[in-house]
């Protein structure tokens, strides 16, 4: 088998903090083949950013990051800011929530464009490339755009320049971190559907970071669900959402709202309780005190993520016998 | 629709300095009591501007806003009172509506001691009672704004506006800042709270489907006007006007999923 594009083995990664060391990710594996999409899917706190921070070396000083995250046979744990070039900006890219905090307000998109390209070392035919880069993000008035500032475009705009900028460097993986979720639903549309259409076009990977089990199953093939920092279910993204095995995947997909039901309308169902404080994580399962399948085994033993068959994982003992 | 009116825009019309195109232009709707009423609708669409001038806030231009039967721009003083308690609001963003510096259980005791709806020996347990009806820890009280999480926060802002026993609570995208499983509880509490206490809920929202989960009745807004009204279910089922159509496609659906890309 080939090598991942990128695999992550055993990733911890603690903030120091004025109560105490905290655990944000708690021994996450898993990995992204090359042109494969990955949804890493999980609610605040679940540790989903912290993680997808780590790949990039972006998490601030005061974290401490152990394990193992190799990137095409390279290892990315440890690297110093020089270690980072040629890497960042070039085989990754980043597109984060808020475009408008992502772009910088005093410079127009067209010399933002540049930067990115001349960081990923591609400074020659420089005005070619950024045409090409704005045509690809759906972007059609390409001058006037390129002499804009920030504020003077709409958030999808914004939102297609910094995934022009991200582009830049022909990366192999693209990170998206809740990239539509500040965007009306129209453009978050459009937006979803260029990215879909970029990443199939050029085969580039995708680890996409989603709240929205909606989103991730429809943008990806495989997802990795997290919970309290650890990875709860693994698995096929279509097959996991009709038939999720771990009973907080469940919960999650009875919680997304739907237009469309069948025999009529049913209330759409909470996941009681909320995800814990990483100062005071339940014994045992650390889902147990949410879960409707609790028993006794679950408060005392903290199960294992365990393989279930044809490449999908689940951390639940009974993940099998639940059923919907 | 039987059900008597409480709350009414009548042609409403919104104009704000400098912009060419009303905020609201001649918009019409009725809220009904007990059914729970939809907005729907996405930046700049006017819905914002809407919440404002059925709470009173923003003056129409045209058009008016009728509470029981009474032009809201025409009360003064005392026949205010009634109106500020019995319509409420809950905002979208739980960080920026709470005062940082007051505990949950001084920010809503504020609002009991203010309309008077509790003495000084029975506050703390009104508000416990209030905490325990949005689903929280009466504990809760004695606690900050900053120690909470969103849900919990939006949760406050909840027990805030139905402590006035309000009859229409006015609801600005309340669940879009929460995750999915938090939005759920949250939709839940809404829903529940209308039946149980008799709140007719007007929920302003872009998420079509989130709109579905709780209202009967639904409005389209795009640029100001009403584009399509009527049931939610017929609206979302056999939409008539091309941008509802538009706004029900967006809507990222857990079923029919895409086929994704083969590998």
């Amino acid at each position: 088998m080939p090598e991942p594009l990128l695999q992550l083995d055993d990733l911890r990664v603690t903030f120091a903090s004025d109560l105490g060391e905290v655990c944000a990710v708690d021994r996450v594996s898993f990995t992204v083949d090359r042109g494969e999409v990955v949804a890493l899917v999980g609610e605040s706190g679940s540790g989903k950013s912290a993680s997808a921070l780590a790949v990039g070396g972006l998490l601030p000083e005061y974290a401490r990051v152990e394990g193992r995250i190799r990137l095409g046979g390279d290892d990315l744990v440890g690297r110093t800011n020089s270690g980072w070039r040629g890497i960042r900006g070039s085989r990754i890219a980043y597109v984060f929530q808020e475009p408008a905090t992502a772009l910088n307000p005093v410079f127009t998109a067209g010399y933002q464009i540049g930067e990115a390209l001349t960081v990923a070392g591609r400074t020659d035919r420089l005005d070619e490339r950024m045409a090409e880069l704005l045509d690809a993000v759906g972007l059609r008035d390409a001058g006037r755009i390129a002499s804009s500032y920030p504020h003077q475009l709409s958030g999808g705009q914004q939102q297609r320049v910094v995934l022009a900028m991200a582009l830049a460097g022909e990366p192999d993986l693209l990170i998206a971190d809740e990239p539509t979720t500040a965007l009306d639903v129209t453009v978050q549309a459009q937006i979803l559907d260029l990215l879909a259409g970029l990443q199939r076009s050029r085969g580039m990977a995708v680890l996409l970071i989603t709240h929205n089990l909606a989103i991730a199953a429809r943008m990806a093939h495989r997802l990795v669900v997290l919970y309290a920092g650890q990875v709860v279910e693994e698995g096929p993204a279509r097959e996991m959402i009709r038939a999720p095995r771990h009973p907080y995947t469940r919960a999650l997909v009875r919680a997304v709202p739907r237009l469309r039901r069948e025999g009529g309308a049913v209330p759409l169902v909470g996941i009681p309780g909320q995800i814990p404080s990483p100062f005071a994580l339940p014994s045992g399962c650390r889902f147990h005190p949410r879960c409707g399948h609790c028993v006794a085994s679950c408060r005392e033993q903290a199960p294992v993520l365990s393989d279930t068959g044809a490449g999908w994982r689940c951390r639940c003992p009974f993940a099998l016998e639940v059923g919907t | 629709m039987s059900a008597p009116v409480l709350l009414a825009a009548e042609g409403v019309s919104v104009r704000y300095a400098g912009l060419a195109r009303p905020a609201l232009d001649n918009v019409s709707l009725q809220v009904h009591a007990g059914v729970p009423l939809g907005v729907v609708g996405e930046s700049g669409s006017g819905k914002s501007t809407l919440i404002r001038t059925l709470l009173g806030l923003e003056r129409p231009a045209a058009g008016r806003v009728v509470y029981r039967g009474q032009d809201v721009a025409a009360m003064r003083g005392t026949a205010l009172r009634p109106f500020r308690r019995k319509v409420q609001m809950v905002f979208q963003d739980p960080y920026n509506s709470l005062n940082p510096r007051m505990t949950v259980g001084q920010t809503l005791g504020e609002v009991l001691t203010v309309h008077r709806l509790a003495g000084r020996g029975s506050v703390a347990r009104v508000v416990g009672d209030l905490l325990g009806q949005v689903g929280l820890d009466p504990s809760l009280a004695v606690r900050y704004p900053h120690e909470l999480s969103g849900g919990q926060r939006q949760r406050i802002g909840i027990a805030r506006a139905i402590s006035l026993e309000p009859e229409v609570l006015l609801a600005d995208e309340p669940v879009s800042a929460l995750d999915v499983s938090v939005q759920a509880q949250v939709l839940g509490l809404l829903d529940r709270l209308g039946r149980e206490k008799g709140i007719t809920l007007v929920l302003i929202a872009h998420d079509l489907a989130v709109v579905g989960s709780v209202c009967q009745q639904m409005v389209v807004m795009e640029q100001g006007r009403i584009v399509e009204s009527g049931p939610a279910r017929s609206v979302i089922d056999q939409p008539s006007h091309p941008y509802t159509r538009q706004l029900i496609a967006a809507v990222p659906e857990i079923e029919p999923l895409m086929p994704p890309a083969p590998l």
